[in-house]
């Protein structure tokens, strides 16, 4: 059985190596052409951080406040809720009543835990 | 599918999501109602799980089992908790602990317990063993301004994020080797190949050793003393109560019933692992100063004579491995509620020397203690004794001949240490006595029910071995 399973792994990792090969090739390939071919004129706004508009100032390496983790976990835990809902939004027609009512009792778990944390001033910054 | 057969967990996941919500609104009156309303819900989900004794139901397209093994091992968790939560509200406070999350969190990880029992997939066993283990992280830290408390919270934390590990990793091995994560699957598979390969060795030893940090089994035991010593004391009787009641119940499921016992591996190792625990529990329980320590590491030496019931294997002797943690249950949970009423100070935990002379100011509590002690210790006519006898005895009989001798050498070590108490207790005079002792209601039920529990299971035990033995039957 070993053997036989053995035979298989490697078959299917040989897919996921070339896989891997191509894929670092065409990266290096387009990055490698659109050098090749593209006009080059930096300036130092051209060269500035991109910061959503905003105009960067000081250095990316500085400590952030620590409240913010709590922010951190939260997000993770609607990230995780979305990744559940984006699935089930998919099969949602063939499951039916059931898949309907369990991701609502899914949801209100989350959202007792919203509540949870808003009545014990998380949400607040202190 | 039969929902009613599910319903213990459902119960328990409901109330401790509506009673974290309830500790938010509560006022500081309310909260004072979070100790009874967890009783309620862990009585309520006791009596549901005994609704439909004798069925057997696969829930969850197998994913799930009720069976009288999950009754059993079920209502041990439970009753462990109940006698754990009961007492713990006036020792928590006494700690500067009692927070209502705490409640919440036991009902959060009795439900990881109960889904570890009804397992019957090994993704359920890693789900159900991380629902348990989560809150019992957060529970040793309970005590946020102590050093020692959050200390303990880490290393349990750390300890437990590596056994994960190692069972996760074992789980997929297994399910390399056999192609399945249905236990009853594997079950099938394992004697035809599958466990003698390689592959299938390597996973299962490595969900043993998973399992064996959870039950802390020797050489996997180094967070307990830790963990135990420096949670709160009422949240140490929970750990003892519960954690290891489940994990040896998935231990017994898994190896009795997925991994077939012919394996000669298995054999080998739960047999060192039972050697080990009980040797090293033990002569490391001599050497403590503190009676709570000194109980971290009997707690320990028990998983090793335990474990020897699961070398031996068959009905019996399995089936007595569950006496034999109800037996403990009973006396260790006993034991820490005597302890947390007896401490007085929050950062040094009760020392043999504090015991001195509490049995002329405490006599009633002191006397229970011996009790629970006595029975610890194996020492007849009281549970422990009893159980201890029939698990060496089964022992003899199927030939492991050099484990009972070195469990019965252990035995008569171990009588050094949990005598200590007693002979601190009754014979030496104390120079200070401490006046804040308070007995509160919920204490005297755990005591009397541990008490009772402690005799009446030693003195009867036909009834209970019937029960465990019959709840392992049809493993084999």
């Amino acid at each position: 059985m070993s053997v036989i399973l053995g035979s298989f792994l490697v078959s299917e990792y040989a897919a996921v190596a070339v896989f891997l090969l191509v894929g670092t090739g065409i990266v290096l390939f387009t990055f490698g052409l659109a050098k090749v071919i593209r006009p080059s004129n930096p300036t130092p706004i051209k060269l500035e951080t991109y910061e959503c508009g905003e105009t960067p100032y000081g250095t990316a390496e500085i400590q952030y406040n620590v409240r913010f983790y709590i922010y951190a976990l939260l997000f993770v835990i609607f990230d995780v809720e979305a990744i559940f809902l984006f699935p089930w939004a998919l099969v949602y027609r063939s499951l039916g009543l059931f898949a309907f009512v369990e991701m609502f009792i899914f949801i209100a778990m989350l959202v007792f835990g919203l509540f949870y944390a808003w009545k014990k001033g998380v949400l607040k910054w202190v | 599918m039969n929902l009613s057969l599910f319903s213990p967990q459902i119960v328990l996941g409901i109330g401790g999501t509506l009673l974290f919500l309830f500790e938010a609104f509560a006022s500081e009156r309310g909260r004072s109602f979070l100790p009874t309303l967890t009783l309620l819900i862990l009585a309520l989900s006791g009596v549901l799980m005994w609704k439909s004794y004798g069925e057997i139901g696969v829930l969850f397209s197998g994913m799930v089992v009720y069976d009288r093994f999950f009754v059993f091992f079920g209502t041990l968790v439970l009753l462990g908790s109940f006698l754990a939560v009961s007492f713990s509200r006036p020792s928590l406070q006494q700690q500067d602990a009692f927070r209502g999350e705490y409640y919440a969190l036991v009902l959060f990880s009795v439900l990881g317990m109960t889904l570890l029992i009804s397992a019957a997939n090994m993704i359920i066993v890693f789900l159900g063993m991380e629902i348990m283990s989560l809150p019992l992280y957060i529970m040793a830290a309970m005590r946020r301004g102590s050093e020692r408390s959050v200390e303990a919270g880490a290393k349990y934390f750390l300890m437990g994020a590596f056994a994960s590990g190692f069972l996760l990793y074992g789980i997929a091995l297994v399910y390399g080797a056999t192609g399945t994560l249905s236990i009853e699957e594997i079950a099938r598979v394992w004697p035809r190949g599958a466990g003698f390969s390689s592959l299938g060795v390597a996973g299962m030893l490595l969900i043993v050793i998973g399992l064996a940090f959870k039950i802390a089994a020797v050489p996997f035991h180094m967070w307990e003393p830790d963990a135990y010593e420096g949670a709160p004391t009422a949240v140490t009787a929970f750990f003892a109560a519960g954690p290891k009641i489940a994990g040896f119940a998935i231990l017994l499921r898994l190896v009795s019933w997925a991994f077939s016992f012919s394996d000669p591996v298995i054999l080998r190792i739960v047999w060192m692992l039972a050697a080990l625990s009980m040797t090293v529990g033990n002569f490391l329980a001599l050497t403590q100063s503190s009676v709570k320590r000194m109980l971290a590491y009997s707690g320990i030496a028990h998983a090793g004579y335990a474990l020897v019931g699961l070398v031996v294997g068959g009905t019996v002797a399995i089936g007595l491995v569950g006496y034999y943690l109800l037996g403990y249950l009973l006396a260790s949970v006993g034991a820490f509620a005597v302890i947390a009423t007896l401490e007085k100070s929050q950062e040094r935990s009760l020392s043999f020397a504090d015991c001195a002379g509490k049995g002329k100011t405490n006599p009633g509590l002191t006397l229970v203690l011996t009790l629970f002690l006595i029975s610890l210790a194996g020492i007849p006519p009281v549970a422990g004794f009893v159980a201890k006898f029939y698990i060496f005895e089964q022992a003899l009989q199927h030939g492991f001949v050099w484990l009972v001798i070195i469990a019965a050498v252990n035995s008569i070590v171990s009588v050094y240490y949990y005598l200590r108490t007693p002979v601190y207790a009754f014979m030496k005079t104390g120079e200070e006595t401490n006046p804040d002792i308070r007995i509160s209601a919920g204490l005297v039920f755990t005591l009397v029910v541990a008490a009772l529990g402690t005799i009446i299971v030693g003195i009867s035990p036909e009834y209970f071995i019937k029960l465990a033995s019959s709840s392992v039957m049809w493993f084999f």
